[in-house]
């Protein structure tokens, strides 16, 4: 598979990357340069005597590379694949050179070797007596902590919004650190984003009340718990902020095995320098969607890149859940064709995405964000904003000035497929299509 | 969207709060409502019932609205879908790549080659680059010619619904003869179409122009009739005297500066008469010497060929104006042919009267506007009469190297190269920044200037501490002009470009100038070799 530029682009852990490697793709730097159907690989003249070893593993793509960069993939990877879009016929083809051969040979083993060491961990005996005594204890906690919630939550609307001023709202943050404590950060982190929104903006007191309304919701559950499905039980640990073992997810969660299709990939800057990715797939087969939710720290980027608009044979497992979304890779395949979506056999009715996000959020109360792919949408600049629109509905679009400019420029006014990130007042887009090929537009990384 | 009226009844009691405001939980029509009032029947044992239940009614609206999220119902934004283009898009992956970097962050220069180069291969700009070369047309003026053409159906559906990309919204077509570049055209679009018409026909441009005239503003009448420079005639002639003393100053001004280029014109005729009459030729014994008398007095047709008799304050004595604002009436040509002597003499023969300065400031005005490749010529190397204060000696350096023809100032440069009193970057500056978009400079002067560039850039800079920083300030100077010497130079004199010496202890400043010219060489070898 060969990347185009801008999909080599959109794999830059940062601008600064993508800028850097622009100024690698110069042949005359790449005293050799190789590829075969599953690597590239080549030599980059650096600052010091020895160049440096570059190869990307194609499947994934997966770079190394013998360079110091920390940021990954660094410029050299970036280049050589942009090199490959670029400039294909400097490729020499053939078995790549040992260095590369070993890599590829040790990311196979390493692959299964993960597989195995998940498969032991689940596998390993715990005491489950121990276990289930842990797990006790720390949903008493929660509980507690979400009692406490409760009463804090009643003392406001007791005294009304009306009167919160800056020494009532050092409360709210006291508050959002108890719940921290008490291991329900989840709970802690739902009240700062409602505190965040306080006199901000228009409609503050319906955005409050309606933060403070899912977080009573949240109380009223947990208080209730033992009563709900294992599912619901799971959403209400994931509400509180209490992570589930990835490996356990793997061995137990549900399992699809589709044909994938990236709907989008969204990245966004978080606080501590702790850059969050999400990656929305779309079963084609299962008409399943999936969620993949990952975090890395100081531009370190990703280890697997999602590209919007390809598509991946691969089996998701499925975190718990009454609607479960968000998914681990359990197995990925190679990459295939990626058409199709534009010219599904039945095309869904039009309010068939926004039925899917009804029923989500009667199973899941708490999902903040959906994905949604809009078909025969038309976008829109009109009155000072943007807007997503089929006959006489509109959605408004939330969407960088940059960004909608260019997919103005990019969908010309003509129904296109779009993929975008619903949070219940506006619709961010993602990647939009205007025919059965590749995407027309991919939103760029931040 | 989120129904805002669904909020307001809860309003009141959450803002003054529970306490104060203790009421029923108010209703809500349809199950939403149902699903709230149960909440009064609930049995709980809640601490403060009446706040939690204002909260549990925001829960449910919160997740209702969520589920039950409407979209706006509006028409749509009255524009239609852009029209198919016809033009195919640049999709050359190598040339994608070298496009990109360009319009981000090439210089002007490069960006030139790569516009022209499009528009001569017939292609236009990939859909997603638009907004970028839309921005870049607003915001230079010597670009956006270059990128309309590029633009195409999509570009131009797109400038149409931004305000400050209206220059751009006139018709797709780049057909300079479609009627319709100028009945809906943008002024640009209009003065190519008028020039396209004046190449063909001057007398039906002429007619359409003045057809127009009484409808436009008057900056748009001065740039169309500016376009009546190509092919102008004495047909013109009767429009030229009708602009003379139209109400735009910009206008007035493009009518004298074209009839300067008439000098059979009744209008420069009067002018040259009222200089000759000022002009005597010594007899024998004065060895035939030329002589000059600017009026004692100011005439009284003077004021309807826009000359005035009003010093204004500070300008000069009220003679030597009256003398000047007469000289910058008449054709230079005139001069010569007239008194016999060429500029160069000319030019001499000024210095040596009283009225040097004056003669000098009128002259210059009219080689502005009637540009004159031998005066312009002169202008390189003679710098006017002493104390001449009509312009710096540098600005009007830079509008002789304007005027006069390539050739000629490419072997100024070389000359200026073997001279030690002028910086390279400024010459590299001079040359580079007058190479016309997509050409480069002739191999003449390239040689001689690669080989000074690489001299300086392998200066050492590891000798004493003095004689160090002065070699290094002068490589980093030639280091900020590398990008555009990299821009003007033929490809073949860069070859070798990464083999130009390089200290090892090079600034950073040299460091970042030298990989700029790598970039722009390695994008120009991409647009020569996809679009050769």
């Amino acid at each position: 598979m060969t990347l185009t530029v801008e999909e080599v682009t959109a794999l830059a852990p940062d601008d600064a990357s993508a800028k850097a490697a622009r100024g690698l793709v110069s042949p005359a730097k790449w005293p050799l340069l190789g590829a075969n159907e599953s690597a590239a690989w080549g030599e980059c003249l650096g600052s010091g005597s020895k160049p440096y070893q570059t190869q990307v593993d194609l499947s994934g793509p997966a770079f190394r590379c013998s360079c110091p960069s920390r940021k990954f993939p660094c410029k050299h990877g970036l280049a050589l694949l942009l090199l490959r879009a670029e400039h294909g016929g400097r490729f020499t083809g053939g078995d790549p050179p040992a260095w590369v051969a070993e890599w590829l040979a040790s990311r196979s083993d390493r692959a299964q070797k993960k597989e195995t060491q998940l498969a032991e961990k689940a596998a390993a005996p715990v005491d489950p007596q121990a276990a289930a005594r842990s797990e006790a204890q720390r949903w008493q906690r929660i509980e507690g902590a979400a009692a406490d919630l409760q009463r804090f939550l009643a003392d406001q609307l007791a005294r009304g919004l009306g009167s919160l001023d800056a020494n009532a709202l050092k409360t709210w943050t006291t508050m959002a650190a108890r719940m921290v404590d008490a291991q329900a950060p989840g709970l802690g982190a739902r009240l700062q984003d409602t505190l965040a929104g306080v006199r901000q903006g228009e409609h503050w007191p319906e955005r409050t009340l309606q933060g403070l309304g899912l977080l009573q919701l949240a109380c009223d559950a947990i208080a209730r718990r033992e009563s709900l499905s294992p599912e619901r039980q799971a959403d209400l640990r994931t509400l509180a902020g209490w992570p589930q073992d990835q490996a356990a997810v793997v061995a137990t969660g549900e399992r699809v095995a589709d044909r994938w299709l990236v709907l989008g990939v969204a990245t966004e800057e978080r606080a501590n320098k702790l850059t969050e990715r999400r990656v929305w797939l779309h079963g084609t087969a299962s008409g399943r969607t999936g969620w993949l939710l990952e975090h890395a720290f100081a531009g370190r980027g990703f280890e697997q890149a999602w590209l919007a608009g390809a598509a991946v044979q691969a089996t998701l497992a499925f975190f718990p859940g009454a609607a479960p979304l968000r998914a681990l890779v359990a197995e990925r395949g190679e990459p295939c064709d990626a058409s199709g979506l534009a010219g599904d056999a039945a095309p869904p009715a039009a309010d068939a995405p926004w039925r899917q996000v009804a029923e989500r959020v009667a199973a899941n109360p708490w999902v903040t964000l959906h994905p949604l792919l809009l078909r025969d949408a038309v976008v829109e600049s009109a009155d000072d904003a943007a807007w997503l629109r089929r006959g006489d509905s509109s959605w408004p679009l939330r969407a960088s000035e940059g960004e909608l400019w260019r997919l103005l420029a990019c969908t010309g006014g003509a129904p296109a497929t779009l993929a975008a990130e619903w949070d219940g007042v506006a619709l961010r887009p993602l990647t939009a299509w205007t025919d059965d090929g590749r995407p027309a537009w991919v939103k760029e990384v931040a | 969207m989120r129904d805002a009226s669904a909020w307001s009844p809860l309003l009141p009691v959450a803002m003054v709060g529970t306490d104060r405001h203790p009421a029923p939980l108010p209703a809500w029509p349809g199950p939403v409502g149902a699903a709230i009032a149960a909440l009064a029947t609930a049995e709980r044992d809640d601490g403060d019932r009446a706040a939690s239940d204002v909260l549990r009614a925001a829960g449910i609206l919160a997740v209702c609205g969520v589920a039950g999220a409407r979209p706006l119902v509006r028409a749509p934004g009255g524009v239609d879908a852009a029209a198919p283009d016809t033009l195919p898009a640049a999709d050359d992956p190598a040339l994608l790549g070298a496009l990109a970097w360009t319009l981000r962050e090439g210089p002007d220069r490069l960006k030139q080659a790569f516009f022209l180069r499009l528009a001569q291969a017939g292609l236009r700009l990939p859909h997603s680059t638009l907004p970028q070369a839309l921005e870049l047309a607003r915001s230079s003026l010597a670009l956006r010619p270059l990128i309309q053409p590029l633009l195409g159906e999509r570009g131009v559906w797109l400038a149409r619904q931004r305000e400050d990309w209206q220059f751009a919204a006139g018709v797709a077509s780049v057909d300079e003869t479609d009627p319709r570049q100028w009945d809906e055209g943008t002024l640009e679009q209009r003065k190519a179409f008028l020039a396209a018409e004046r190449a063909r026909d001057p007398r039906a441009a002429r007619e359409r122009l003045v057809a127009a005239l009484p409808e436009l503003p008057a900056k748009e009448r001065a740039e169309l009739a500016r376009g009546l420079a190509a092919g102008l005639s004495l047909e013109d002639e009767a429009l030229l005297e009708q602009l003379r003393n139209d109400r735009g100053q910009e206008v007035r001004a493009v009518a004298l500066e074209l009839l300067l280029r008439l000098p059979d014109a009744a209008h420069p005729r009067r002018a040259t008469e009222r200089v000759a009459a000022l002009l005597s030729r010594g007899g024998l014994l004065a060895g035939r010497r030329w002589t000059i008398e600017p009026p004692a007095q100011a005439a009284p047709d003077w004021k309807a060929d826009q000359i005035d008799p009003d010093v204004p304050k500070g300008a000069m004595g009220q003679r030597a104006w009256w003398l000047y604002q007469l000289v910058r009436q008449v054709p230079l040509a005139w001069w010569t042919q007239h008194t016999g002597l060429d500029a160069r003499a000319l030019s001499d023969w000024a210095r040596a009267t009283e009225w040097g300065e004056a003669l000098w400031r009128g002259w210059r005005d009219v080689l502005r506007r009637a540009p004159d490749a031998a005066w312009a010529e002169l202008l390189l190397d003679d710098a006017g009469p002493a104390g001449y204060g009509g312009g710096s000696v540098h600005g009007d350096r830079e509008m002789a190297l304007d005027l006069v023809p390539t050739a000629v100032r490419e072997r100024w440069v070389v000359r200026q190269l073997a001279s030690s009193e002028v910086t390279l970057s400024s010459t590299i500056w001079t040359v580079a920044s007058r190479c016309s978009p997509g050409e480069t400079i002739s191999a003449n002067l390239a040689a001689p200037l690669v080989a000074r560039v690489r001299r300086t850039l392998a200066l050492d800079t590891a000798l004493a501490p003095g004689v160090h920083d002065a070699n290094i300030a002068e490589q980093e100077s030639v280091a900020r002009v590398l990008p555009e010497l990299c821009c003007a130079l033929p490809l073949s004199f860069l070859a070798d470009y990464d083999d130009w010496a390089a200290s090892s202890n090079e600034s950073p400043a040299i460091g970042r100038g030298r990989h700029a010219g790598r970039q722009i060489i390695q994008a120009r070898r991409v647009l020569a070799s996809c679009l050769p």
